[in-house]
């Protein structure tokens, strides 16, 4: 990646330009919106402001953010999949998309032509490359065909050249063995997935008694979207495959945007001619400073698809301080959580994240699902359940992540060993009304 | 492509055939038609392409390397390459299916399948990478779709609420799951679809399965014939017969045993050769689809030739 590190020149502009670009396109998105969109016409009119009132980002804040609840609340109410936030730009809607459904109720968005052709795919296709994407590789895509990103993927990797290879199957970790059947016949060079579907992968291939990285011994780089990769999950995959490098990818499809991570992986860098990120306190809504963590905030800046202005997307963000090293100017977010993998215990806040990174450091779980229970009455104790491990003493587990918990996390630690664990890979805290033979039935 | 063009083509580029055709080698070399010859090729079999080795998806088959490879739905591992004109050629076979049923610009199409079913990715040309119009983008329809599995109906009921599509394409597997939850939930969410199309790859549910699926659900089903490893696909007529597309696909009725031609109305296994498919090319495909070639004329008022299966 030495040669020609960037697809664009835009990748580098100086910060000043790229503000001025950014103000532009967003009073662009403004104006279209207060003109077509009754979704926010309606939100104008209780804020009092008009887009003639918005001259800078900071005038733009004036807008109330919404959240997912808005949205759920919205296509309720209105019995259908426009609300109202469609910016088609006048051309027709080629493609409806629906998201995975954190709250239980997936929502909808709409995309025309000009998203694939001219909107975020340049985004993706910037990523793609960022990450060691080229011409004439070979790359094995383990993601659903019906996700946002998969679609802009679809089209970035047919722009960039690349040669695909799409497994049967759905993409949940229970369905790994045939995408091992793939990888073996395909010889991939570089794969995309989820992140918890890399560790089904490597299980599958030592239960099948292969090593993995004999299984992917084509196989260079590893690019991961759906949850963030802890350092020890990385150092898994790296040893594992044998990679040259792993990179991780994030967005929400609520909200309709996505960054990925340089090969210096500090975050992920957002390209800031097509999104305005915020990172607001989760309660005050004000800004936080770089470095710390708050909610992320998205304005999508480009027509042709669903518009989302302000929207809370409710997952813990921070924006990284400093330079990248790479050149890219475009600001630099770190990924951690979702807001609802939240609970309080002790008075603590805690994270399923660092319940993730903890786990991580003891090298038989890295990787490995687990859940956490949220009791309503009870909130001493951290409620966690895990698969066994075969092979391995659970008490002697159990005392290596009681201490952590209590060094790390300063909480007791109450622990549950389960055969197996549900195969939804979504949810990592769930209500205790839910734990149960229901929950690991579904999978 | 013609088929001599077709298998003078296949022994230049394709390892496979090469030694498939061994046997037909003098006639291939030759200058001479090839079309006296066809019924002696030796048949492809599922097993002969599954389980590929390492680094061998289509086991010689490919006559060049493809832009993309779909790994298809058997059960066992087996592949599929495509070029981008592969796949446009592939995609104007679906979109024929789509204007049979009359879905027209503005009409919203949910398809309830895996992404990897040609159903999905045929349908829009940002599913499948290289696709440059799919059967939606022909028509200036809009395409929805989400996860293909049985125990995520509840996620298709969820599309069907908010979309409320005019048309529904539904996975075989997924009908009885769908139906249970409508008949717990006393009727569909929104106006049905006009019209539901089922289909599953060599699947054919039977006519009485259809009437009973049509009662339940209240709206016309029809079935969608596929073969996948032959890019086969053809909607059935409104007589319950698939008519022949002979510019696209040669079809043969073939003794599922000796794999000796059939003549008509007498029952066997479709034998497909598609004509288009040129990066890794299905000649004398058997599927598992029984059916037998018709001598009468079909009901629907096609004078075309016509199959039906069983």
């Amino acid at each position: 990646m030495s040669e020609s590190r960037y697809l664009h020149t835009i990748e580098t502009w100086p910060p000043q330009k790229l503000t001025h670009l950014q103000q532009r396109r967003l009073r662009a998105v403004l104006e279209y919106a207060w003109k077509h969109l009754p979704f926010y016409q309606e939100r104008f009119r209780q804020a009092g402001i008009t887009p003639g009132d918005i001259r800078t980002v900071d005038d733009f804040r004036r807008l109330p953010r919404f959240t997912k609840s808005d949205l759920v609340a919205a296509f309720r109410a209105g019995g259908q999949y426009q609300i109202g936030l469609e910016g088609l730009k006048g051309q027709r809607a080629s493609n409806i998309v629906m998201t995975s459904g954190t709250l239980n109720f997936p929502t909808f968005a709409s995309l025309a032509p000009y998203e694939f052709d001219f909107g975020s795919v340049r985004c993706v296709m910037r990523e793609l490359w960022m990450q060691g994407i080229r011409p004439g590789m070979k790359v094995l895509v383990l993601l659903p065909g019906w996700h946002y990103l998969s679609l802009l993927e679809s089209r970035a990797l047919t722009r960039l050249g690349a040669r695909c290879i799409m497994p049967f199957g759905t993409h949940l970790p229970g369905h790994a063995d045939r995408f091992i059947a793939t990888a073996a016949a395909t010889s991939p060079d570089y794969i995309l997935a989820f992140a918890p579907m890399m560790n089904a992968l490597i299980d599958a291939c030592y239960i099948a008694g292969r090593r993995p990285k004999d299984v992917f011994s084509s196989t260079r780089y590893v690019s991961v979207v759906g949850e963030s990769l802890t350092p020890g999950m990385r150092t898994r995959l790296k040893s594992e495959l044998e990679l040259v490098d792993v990179f991780e990818r994030g967005g929400s499809s609520d909200g309709l945007w996505g960054a990925g991570e340089c090969e210096y992986h500090r975050g992920h860098h957002v390209y800031a001619d097509y999104f305005l990120i915020e990172i607001v306190d989760p309660e005050s809504g004000a800004q936080v400073p770089p470095g710390e963590m708050g909610s992320v905030v998205v304005t999508t800046l480009s027509l042709g698809k669903s518009v989302y202005l302000r929207f809370d997307c409710e997952d813990w963000g921070t924006i990284v301080p400093g330079s990248c090293p790479c050149g890219r100017t475009h600001p630099v977010i770190e990924l951690h959580d979702r807001l609802a993998n939240t609970l309080t215990i002790c008075g603590r806040r805690i994270t399923s994240q660092q319940v993730r990174y903890l786990l991580d450091e003891i090298p038989e779980l890295v990787g490995r699902p687990f859940l956490i229970e949220r009791m309503s009455f009870d909130s001493s104790r951290l409620f966690l359940h895990l698969a066994r491990v075969p092979g391995r003493e659970e008490r002697d587990l159990t005392d290596q992540i009681e201490c952590k918990c209590r060094q790390q996390l300063g909480v007791p630690l109450a622990l549950t060993w389960h055969d197996r664990m549900p195969d939804g890979w979504k949810e990592r805290i769930v209500d205790t009304s839910r734990v149960g033979e229901g929950l690991w039935a579904r999978g | 492509m013609d088929p001599d063009e077709l298998l003078h083509y296949c022994y230049r580029c394709s390892p496979f055939y090469q030694r498939k055709f061994s046997s037909l080698a003098g006639a291939i070399t030759s200058s001479a038609t090839l079309k006296g010859s066809f019924q002696s090729i030796p048949p492809l079999l599922l097993q002969d392409m599954a389980h590929p080795p390492v680094g061998d998806a289509f086991r010689g088959r490919q006559t060049r390397p493809p832009e993309i490879i779909y790994q298809l739905e058997y059960d066992v591992p087996v592949f599929q390459g495509f070029s981008r004109y592969d796949l446009e050629a592939y995609a104007g076979v679906m979109s024929d299916a789509w204007c049979q049923i009359c879905v027209r610009a503005d009409d919203r199409v949910a398809i309830y399948d895996y992404g990897s079913s040609p159903v999905t990715y045929l349908s829009s040309r940002v599913i499948s990478p290289y696709l440059r119009q799919g059967a939606a983008d022909r028509i200036g329809a809009v395409v929805t779709c989400n996860d293909g599995l049985p125990e995520l109906v509840d996620r298709c009921w969820h599309l069907l609420t908010y979309v409320q599509p005019q048309v529904l394409f539904m996975r075989c597997d997924n009908v009885d799951p769908f139906l249970r939850l409508l008949t717990r939930r006393g009727g569909w969410p929104a106006p049905p679809p006009r019209q539901v199309v089922v289909s599953g790859n060599e699947e054919w549910p039977g006519a009485q399965e259809i009437s009973a699926w049509e009662r339940a659900l209240g709206t016309p089903v029809r079935r969608l014939a596929r073969a996948d490893l032959a890019m086969w696909l053809a909607l059935e007529c409104s007589g319950g017969r698939i008519h022949m597309d002979s510019d696209r696909f040669l079809i043969e009725v073939v003794d599922p045993q000796s794999y000796t031609v059939l003549p008509t109305d007498e029952e066997g296994v479709l034998t497909i050769t598609c004509l288009f498919g040129k990066t890794a090319p299905s000649i004398r495909y058997v599927s598992a689809i029984f059916g037998r070639l018709c001598s009468t004329v079909c009901s629907c008022g096609q004078l075309s030739a016509s199959i039906s299966l069983e």
